[in-house]
C-alpha cells in the first residue's frame, strides 16, 4: 500500500496512506481528486494544537479549487512515536483525516 | 485502520451510524451519506458537514474525541462556538441546524458571560447518549 511523505513548514515528515486516502474521498468527497490540495495544507497551512490532545493538529489552508462553496481544506496529524526491537524511538506522524470547508473571506 | 462501526436509533425514528477511527481517535456521526454542498468548524474539534440548500446535517466529525470526554473537576466541558469563522451566509442556517434534532441530539448549547463583561460566549457541549463508543 502506498505513502505519501510531505514536511510541514517547520520540517516534520507526515505520511498519509493510501487507506486512509480512500477513505476520505469516500467520506469527504468534496476532496475528491484534491490529494496535492491535501498534502499541501500540511506543506504550507497554519498549525493549530487541539487544546484537549497536544499530539494532534488541525492544518488549515484556503484553496480556490475545490468545488463552490468549498474554499478551504483542514488536516489533522496525530504526532506520535514508535518504539523499535533496538531501543530506538521514532516519530510516526500521520494524516488522520482531511474536510474541505467553507472559510470566512 | 481502525475502524468501529455502530448504528444508531434518533429520536426521529430515523437511523444514523457512526464510525470511531481508534487510531486517529476521530469520531463521524454519518447522518445522510449524501454529498455535502458545505461544512464548517463548529468549534476547535467538531466539524459539521450538511446541505446548502436543505439545511439538512450529514455529519459531525468530532477530533481527538477521546479527550474532549475526559473527566473534569467541574463537570461537562463547554468548547466555544467558532461563530466568527462562519461566513455570514451560512451563520442562520448552522444556528437552525444546532436549535433542531438530530445536531441537538449530540450538542447541548450553552453562554458563558465572563465576568466583568457583557458579552455572552456561544459555546457547544457533547451529548454522549449511551450508543457512543466508550472513549480509548
Amino acid at each position: 500500500m502506498r505513502k505519501w511523505y510531505v514536511h510541514d513548514s517547520d520540517g516534520r515528515e507526515i505520511y498519509l496512506t493510501e487507506e486512509r486516502w480512500e477513505h476520505i474521498q469516500i467520506r469527504h468527497s468534496e476532496l475528491k481528486n484534491h490529494l496535492d490540495d491535501v498534502l499541501n495544507t500540511v506543506r504550507r497551512g497554519k498549525r493549530r494544537q487541539q487544546p484537549q490532545d497536544p499530539q494532534a493538529f488541525v492544518y488549515r489552508l484556503r484553496c480556490d479549487t475545490l468545488r463552490p462553496p468549498f474554499n478551504g481544506i483542514l488536516v489533522v496529524v496525530v504526532f506520535h512515536f514508535e518504539a523499535h526491537a533496538n531501543g530506538n524511538v521514532i516519530p510516526n506522524n500521520f494524516i488522520v483525516s482531511a474536510w474541505g470547508i467553507v472559510m470566512r473571506q | 485502520m481502525n475502524l468501529e462501526k455502530k448504528e444508531l436509533k434518533l429520536d426521529t425514528g430515523k437511523t444514523a451510524w457512526y464510525e470511531y477511527d481508534r487510531d486517529g481517535d476521530v469520531l463521524e456521526i454519518i447522518f445522510q451519506p449524501d454529498e455535502a454542498t458545505g461544512a464548517v468548524e463548529l468549534t476547535e474539534s467538531i466539524i459539521l458537514r450538511f446541505d446548502w440548500e436543505t439545511n439538512e446535517p450529514l455529519s459531525l466529525s468530532i477530533i481527538s474525541f477521546s479527550r474532549l470526554l475526559q473527566a473534569n473537576p467541574y463537570g461537562e466541558v463547554h468548547f466555544q462556538l467558532l461563530t466568527d469563522e462562519w461566513p455570514d451566509e451560512v451563520r442562520e442556517k448552522i444556528w437552525k441546524m444546532l436549535q433542531t434534532t438530530p445536531l441537538s441530539e449530540f450538542l447541548k448549547l450553552s453562554g458563558y458571560s465572563p465576568a466583568h463583561t457583557h458579552q455572552i460566549i456561544p459555546m457547544a457541549t457533547i451529548r454522549q447518549p449511551y450508543l457512543m463508543p466508550q472513549a480509548a
